[in-house]
């Protein structure tokens, strides 16, 4: 009876037991709690009646049946292009030795830091009915209906293609250059070498790869919002059902449906896939060797990669520009007027998205570390189920997080509907994997002997989180605040369905601004949300700089 | 109460095998004692469990069943922070972010001295280990020595009851690791501190421990001073793992209270020297022990067994001969091979052995 002795041992540490104890609850209560309310309230499409009819309708009706089909399309298209993509771009970084390695990838992580909508923006103002390329090249025309399947296509494509880059450039460096070494050194072709051992090698990669972009674009509901058009997807249609139609059992249904396929493909990719992986991740990078390739090889892999990079630049520097317009497409001379319209009239909307991002990323961050160090750490009964909840938000998609927040607190003891704590609580339990998965590989690196040397010499194991853990955490947890706050201040999907008039948000702002057609304003509102992601880099990278061990040890040398 | 500091009773720990779920017994029924003062070695070939019993000992550990006594308490539900002990680990566990002053400190500091206090038995034990100056380095400032005295100072620092040592030289150097293996002892000595050390090595075990305990597949094999492990090996593994060993079948002829009579397959007879109180039945089939290093060439058919030399190597301290016999090939290691005729390769040549060197253990 391995818990009762573990149980045991827990009464010595009353503080552990007690940290234990409190975030079961939360997770609970602001995690399991909301999401069962999204499926309890599917199968009661009457108040106190419970019964299959929702679901019946939906599998049966063509008017919810499309939504359904066209999502799974769409998330299929999106990922198998941008895992294509982020292959090819990935190898060229990290077994090609293509020129301007570190500039390709940073402009490949614009998409990640920036708010989700300003690629479908970008689409807009380029090819849109009054976009610069459909005037400029097309005579007024557009050239292709980017309101609809090939836009959503495009424009995610674009967005998602570096999830799928980090995750497979990560497996190529893994992939020891020795290996290739001896599959030429044994007579085959680089072309063969290519194909019988690094493609293989990197085949896990590619399916979990594969499987994030699926999710993301199944989960995506700001692109859709402003470019579907007529293509309807399941996260548009659950928030349009609930908020236009007020069928909540009908939006719950929907959010299930989109619930159950980005589970799968969360549960496969994190407890199958990765231990399919060939690779054995030692902690310390081995020394990288790249092979030469040929002139010609080079210079396509370059052109490839500029190409993207290129892409990358024009749709953000379109709403740059566009930031600086007068009125797109009509009157294209430049002004600050946008800007000073951002910072008088939508003032508030940046104050509070500032000020409640700033109040959650905290919170967020103290959680997840805590979160990680007693799953990463710790022997207690049910770890591996705290860790698989406490990482359930990063696979449930936004709009079922959302609905589940609607419905769980708008009555007593827990009535929240309309207060800045539900947009707070939204934030942080939305961003809490990523400081729990920063932590967790953090303390992957941290010899566990170092803690059990503090413990065996009398610290107990508070103390230790504080003397030794937490300092050798410092820079992953650092950085897991950055994180949460940039995707708290870019985040739609959940925050929308629990925004009031008292406390907005900036992105449900822009995407007002898109809807009323005030391309202009959106443009500027982006840019000021970009402007805010980059200081908060520069703070981090400050913070990081002066706060860390390292630093301390490196001016002790010189 | 016992004769011992720190006792181990019945321990048993089971690990859950994650790939197949079944439960992999890494210490089984493990028992021993250590007097106050002394060095006892848990020695055995990687996977032997040695390890996991010292973290039990520690308490990293929940043990499956059984207990850990020291000083007379019970300690099994006691976490390690709360055990008297203090452990130097393989990969020395230093706080990379504290400097040397600072990780020796750490236990102290935990003990509610004053700052004075503190500093007076940082700089007293630094210069123990001869760390004196270097207070404000970081480990990572430090080559793998300093380090190992670092970790070293920092669990002796705050007088545990009992040190553990877990492999603690396997990450030096050879010649490195030959000082550090006296200065160790030395400092030990010195202190009189209780304490258990695990390597993997047997010359570290021989030259460190007052006591061995020899361990295979999570079980104790034998539990003996080094002399004794070595004279009376209590089966083939622990022939075989400590020093070198050769192995001739024989069957048992005669008994008396401290030696025996075995008749050899090649027909010849010896008497051996058995540990008193030692079973072994007339007709038993038994191994003969044969030491390499107790070895000398004579004649052909003036040995107990006849063989062609087939290996020569010579290393100037040493000479070691591999012998082709009839009940397989035996080694022969020749000390000071300067002074004696050594047989050239493809010789025939006899072998007879010092008998004292001999030993008997049961066929297996």
């Amino acid at each position: 009876m391995n818990w009762l002795k573990q149980t045991r041992r827990l009464i010595n540490e009353p503080l552990l037991l007690a940290m234990i104890v409190f975030v079961w609850a939360l997770l609970i209560v602001f995690i399991v709690y909301p999401i069962l309310m999204v499926g309890i309230k599917s199968f009661e499409p009457k108040t106190g009646v419970y019964s299959f009819d929702v679901y019946r309708a939906l599998f049966s009706k063509k008017y919810f049946i499309t939504p359904i089909i066209n999502t799974l399309k769409l998330g299929i298209v999106v990922a198998s292009i941008s895992v294509l993509i982020g292959y090819i771009f990935a190898y060229s970084i990290a077994k090609v030795n293509v020129p301007f390695k570190t500039f390709f990838r940073t402009v490949a992580t614009f998409p990640i830091i920036s708010p989700p909508f300003v690629i479908a923006l970008a689409a807009i103002l380029l090819f849109g009915r009054n976009g610069i390329v459909t005037r400029n090249f097309f005579g007024g025309v557009p050239p292709f209906e980017i309101y609809g399947f090939l836009g959503l296509v495009i424009v995610e494509t674009l967005a998602y293609f570096p999830t799928a880059f980090m995750t497979l450039e990560a497996i190529l460096i893994s992939i020891s250059s020795d290996l290739e070494e001896a599959s030429l050194s044994l007579g085959s072709s680089k072309w063969r070498t290519f194909w019988r051992v690094t493609f293989p090698l990197s085949m896990p990669g590619i399916l979990s790869a594969w499987l994030l972009v699926f999710s993301q674009s199944m989960a995506d509901f700001g692109t859709p919002l402003i470019l579907g058009g007529r293509y309807h997807v399941l996260s548009v249609s659950a928030y349009l059902e609930i908020t236009g139609s007020y069928r909540i059992s009908y939006g719950s249904g929907l959010a299930i449906l989109l619930l159950i396929p980005t589970l799968i493909a969360f549960f496969v990719q994190r407890y199958w896939l990765s231990r399919k992986s060939y690779v054995t991740v030692t902690g310390k990078p081995s020394v990288i060797k790249v092979l030469e390739p040929n002139v010609y090889v080079k210079v396509m892999f370059t052109a490839i990669c500029a190409t993207l990079v290129f892409a990358v630049f024009l749709f953000y520097g379109t709403v740059l520009f566009g930031s600086f317009t007068k009125l797109w497409g009509v009157n294209h001379k430049l002004t600050l007027e946008n800007y000073k319209f951002a910072f008088t009239y939508n003032w508030k909307y940046i104050k509070d998205t500032l000020l409640l991002a700033s109040i959650a990323t905290p919170l967020c961050g103290i959680l997840g570390i805590m979160i990680a160090y007693l799953v990463g750490r710790k022997q207690f009964p049910a770890r591996r189920l705290m860790e698989a909840f406490s990482l359930l938000t990063f696979a449930v998609p936004g709009t079922v997080v959302g609905i589940g927040y609607l419905l769980a607190f708008n009555q007593k003891p827990l009535l929240l509907t309309g207060t800045a704590l539900i947009i707070i609580l939204v934030f942080v339990f939305r961003e809490l994997p990523v400081g729990v998965q920063n932590g967790v590989a953090a303390l992957y690196q941290i010899d566990r002997s170092i803690e059990e040397a503090s413990l065996d010499l009398g610290s107990s194991s508070n103390k230790t989180f504080w003397k030794i853990t937490l300092p050798l955490l410092m820079p992953a947890f650092f950085n897991a605040l950055f994180t949460a706050f940039v995707r708290s201040m870019t985040a739609i999907s959940a925050v929308i369905f629990v925004v009031s008039g008292r406390w907005n948000l900036i992105t449900v702002r822009i995407l007002g601004a898109v809807g009323n057609s005030d391309l202009s304003q959106a443009a500027a509102l982006s840019y000021v949300l970009i402007g805010i992601v980059l200081l908060a880099m520069f703070f981090l990278r400050f913070v990081t700089i002066n706060f860390s061990y390292q630093t301390k040890i490196r001016r002790a040398m010189s | 109460m016992t004769e011992y500091y720190v006792e181990v009773r019945n321990l048993v720990k089971d690990f859950k095998d994650s790939s197949s779920g079944s439960f992999i017994r890494a210490v089984n029924n493990v028992s021993f004692g250590v007097k106050k003062g002394q060095l006892m070695t848990l020695l055995g070939p990687s996977g032997c469990g040695k390890t996991t019993t010292l973290r039990l000992i520690g308490g990293f550990e929940i043990a499956t069943s059984g207990d850990v006594l020291i000083d007379g308490t019970v300690v099994n539900d006691q976490p390690p922070n709360k055990r008297p002990t203090a452990m130097v680990f393989q990969s020395y566990a230093l706080f990379p972010h504290m400097n040397v002053y600072e990780n020796v400190a750490y236990g102290l500091k935990n003990r509610k001295l004053s700052t004075q206090e503190i500093k007076k038995r940082v700089s007293e034990m630094l210069s123990i280990v001869g760390l004196s100056g270097l207070e404000k380095r970081y480990p990572s400032q430090l080559s793998g020595g300093q380090q190992q005295r670092v970790a070293l100072a920092r669990a002796l620092v705050v007088q545990p009851k009992v040190l553990l040592l877990d492999e603690p030289l396997s990450n030096l150097d050879a010649k490195l690791r030959e000082q550090m293996r006296i200065e160790l002892k030395k400092i030990q000595s010195n202190l009189g501190i209780t304490s258990i050390y695990v390597t993997h090595d047997q010359l570290e075990a021989m030259t460190l421990s007052d006591v061995i305990i020899v361990m295979k597949d999570g079980v104790v094999m034998q539990q003996d001073s080094p002399e004794m492990v070595y004279r009376y090996p209590a089966n083939k593994f622990v022939a075989g793992f400590i020093g070198k060993a050769n192995f001739l079948e024989a069957s048992v002829v005669g008994i008396e209270q401290n030696r025996c009579k075995l008749k050899l397959i090649s027909g010849a007879d010896m008497v051996v020297g058995i540990r008193e109180g030692t079973r072994f039945t007339i007709q038993e089939k038994v191994y003969l022990v044969l030491r390499p290093e107790a070895a000398r060439f004579v004649k052909p058919n003036q040995g107990i067994v006849n063989g062609m030399v087939i290996t020569r190597i010579y290393t100037g301290a040493n000479a070691f001969f591999e012998v082709k016999t009839d009940y397989g090939i035996l080694s022969v290691e020749i000390q000071n091979p300067t002074h004696m005729d050594l047989p050239e390769y493809g010789e025939t040549v006899g072998l007879v052995y010092d008998t004292a060197t001999l030993s008997v253990v049961k066929y297996e």
